[in-house]
């Protein structure tokens, strides 16, 4: 993680300087990013951190499936990247805890799992619902409380 | 000086003619009959060009190596590099073909790369680093994955699988261990099939993304020596819900309207902004923080002791010797189904039944909530008036809204 470490300490050094500098100093930002990115990438070892910062990636990419969909069902899938970036966090501190690996992790994420088997069988009989109402399945119609 | 001139004019010379070869090899390409307008049809176009053709090309490229090396670029692989971005750019243009354009800027960005790293790098070294090699390979995957397939939807699978195996390659050559590869890997297929799903067009498609992306979820799981998980995740999730989310999607299909989920324009500059930030944010803190977290070495050494870990150990990386009781390191994970087992009915006895419950509840609810309206909900709808557009539809044997 140098490109992350390098980005948390230089990122108020910018400040200050001309614009001319400051595109600069980002563009051999990015590129000496992808390089260290690609050379950490094949020789550091993998460790929780890494676990951590792709499942926040899915996080964010989930979240960004929920915002800016408008199909319900576009949205639910969103929903279970978010579930599933959880679910690998847990995994992932069970795995490398100070107290030695655990199970109690995978547990948690089992019921995840279910409950979220549960939560797309509701909703997607919710939305069926609504399409037989409103014949459609866009969230944006779907703004009155009478069936 | 002057011999400089007259080699640059030559090299110009060399170059449109390319230029214009390459053309009409893409419009003769595009002007075939069987309008595939790929790489196959190109590949036709350029066997049927006579030897002296491809003389001329050699020359060109001969003459533009040496002009380049001339001028003082003196790295074989940049040299290269540039001239095949020069080649294939009148091609990209001329067939009009999505993978092309996507091959074309591949080789931009390998040439930029070049240039920033041949300028950076003090003595010029350039290309004999790990990320030039990727770069060749991952043109060179994507240009095999391209022909292989048709069509964006495939070519971005191919185009994953193929960054992906080349990541799994490096790492098997470079100095990572063989779980480190397959995480990079994973990571490739679970975050890029996330993308793909966030940018996709079509909700089928988007819902084949979500596959993918799961899948590489699992293999998460799997490398964390969670078998159990890994597979009730390809089970629950691959082959449960993501079979009802094609459900939902047939049985809320409106003929009229195209399989196209549109995304809402009002929420995609706060939702980019929300988004973007939560993302950053949490990176921030994941690799920011400085975890207390066992190496993966001690991984293996450390664990509870527990009563139960005289007979068996629920730590998949330790075994309890069954006669003298001590602990030993398994160098390979046992599988945990045991241990999850245990914990299910020891620990976790009350999640595990409200859990049940909640299923049952949750299953009854779904077939309440989505059944279709029969005769005998006629009254119902009949007392609270429910008619108008509200209740015009309705899936199975019910009839149209009761009329009231």
């Amino acid at each position: 993680m140098i490109v992350l470490d390098r980005l948390s300490s230089g990122f108020l050094d910018f400040a200050g300087t001309s614009f001319l500098e400051l595109a600069g100093a980002g563009v051999h930002f990015v590129a000496q990013s992808a390089v260290d990115l690609a050379e950490a990438g094949v020789t550091e070892h993998v460790g929780l951190r890494h676990y951590l910062v792709v499942s926040a990636i899915l996080f964010g990419i989930g979240l960004l499936v929920v915002v800016t969909r408008r199909s319900t069902i576009a949205v639910l899938m969103g929903i279970e990247l978010l579930l599933n970036a959880a679910g690998i966090n847990f995994v992932a501190f069970a795995k490398f805890s100070p107290l030695g690996d655990r199970l109690d992790g995978q547990v948690v994420t089992l019921f995840v799992i279910v409950i979220a088997a549960a939560e797309a069988a509701l909703a997607l009989a919710i939305a069926l619902n609504i399409f037989n109402s409103l014949n459609s399945v866009e969230l944006d119609e779907a703004d009155s409380l009478r069936g | 000086m002057f011999s400089l001139v007259v080699f640059a004019l030559i090299a110009v010379a060399a170059t449109v003619w390319l230029h214009r070869e390459t053309g009409r090899l893409a419009t003769h390409a595009l002007d075939r009959p069987a309008a595939g307008r790929g790489f196959e049809d190109f590949a036709l176009a350029l066997r049927h060009r006579g030897f002296g053709w491809w003389l001329g090309g050699a020359a060109c490229f001969v003459v533009q190596y040496a002009f380049l090396g001339r001028i003082g670029i003196d790295n074989v692989g940049l040299r290269v590099l540039i001239i095949a971005a020069m080649v294939f750019l009148p091609v990209a243009r001329g067939a009009e073909s999505r993978g092309w354009w996507i091959f074309e800027s591949i080789l931009l960005v390998a040439v930029v790369a070049g240039f920033y790293q041949y300028l950076v790098s003090p003595g010029g070294i350039g290309f004999t680093n790990r990320l030039f090699w990727l770069l060749v390979v991952v043109t060179l995957g994507t240009l095999c994955m391209t022909v292989l397939t048709r069509g964006l939807a495939r070519f971005g699978f191919g185009a994953l699988t193929g960054v992906g195996s080349v990541l799994a390659i490096l790492a098997f050559l470079g100095r990572s261990t063989f779980a480190d590869g397959m995480f990079w890997s994973m990571a490739v297929l679970a975050i890029g099939s996330a993308l793909l799903l966030l940018v996709s067009r079509d909700i089928v498609h988007m819902a084949f993304w979500l596959l993918s992306s799961l899948a590489g979820v699992a293999g998460f799981y799997l490398l964390l020596g969670a078998d159990f998980l890994g597979f009730a995740q390809v089970l629950v999730y691959i082959g449960g819900i993501l079979i009802l989310f094609l459900f939902g999607v047939m049985l809320t299909h409106r003929g009229d309207v195209p399989l196209k989920p549109s995304a809402s324009w009002r929420a995609i500059v706060p939702g980019v902004v929300a988004g973007a930030s939560a993302t950053v944010l949490l990176v921030f803190i994941a690799a920011g923080n400085n975890w207390e977290e066992t190496p993966i070495a001690e991984v293996a050494t450390l664990g509870p002791v527990t009563e139960l870990s005289r007979y068996y150990d629920p730590n998949p990386n330790l075994v309890a010797d069954p006669t003298t009781g001590e602990r030993r390191v398994r160098p390979a994970a046992l599988p945990t189904s045991f241990g999850l087992g245990v914990h299910f009915m020891s620990t976790y006895i009350l999640p595990f039944e409200v859990v049940s419950i909640l299923l049952l509840v949750a299953m009854v609810g779904a077939t309440y909530i989505a059944r279709g309206r029969s005769e005998g909900d006629r009254e119902e709808d009949f007392d609270s008036g429910a008619s108008g557009p509200g209740a015009a539809r309705s899936i199975g044997s019910g009839e149209v809204g009761g009329s009231a």
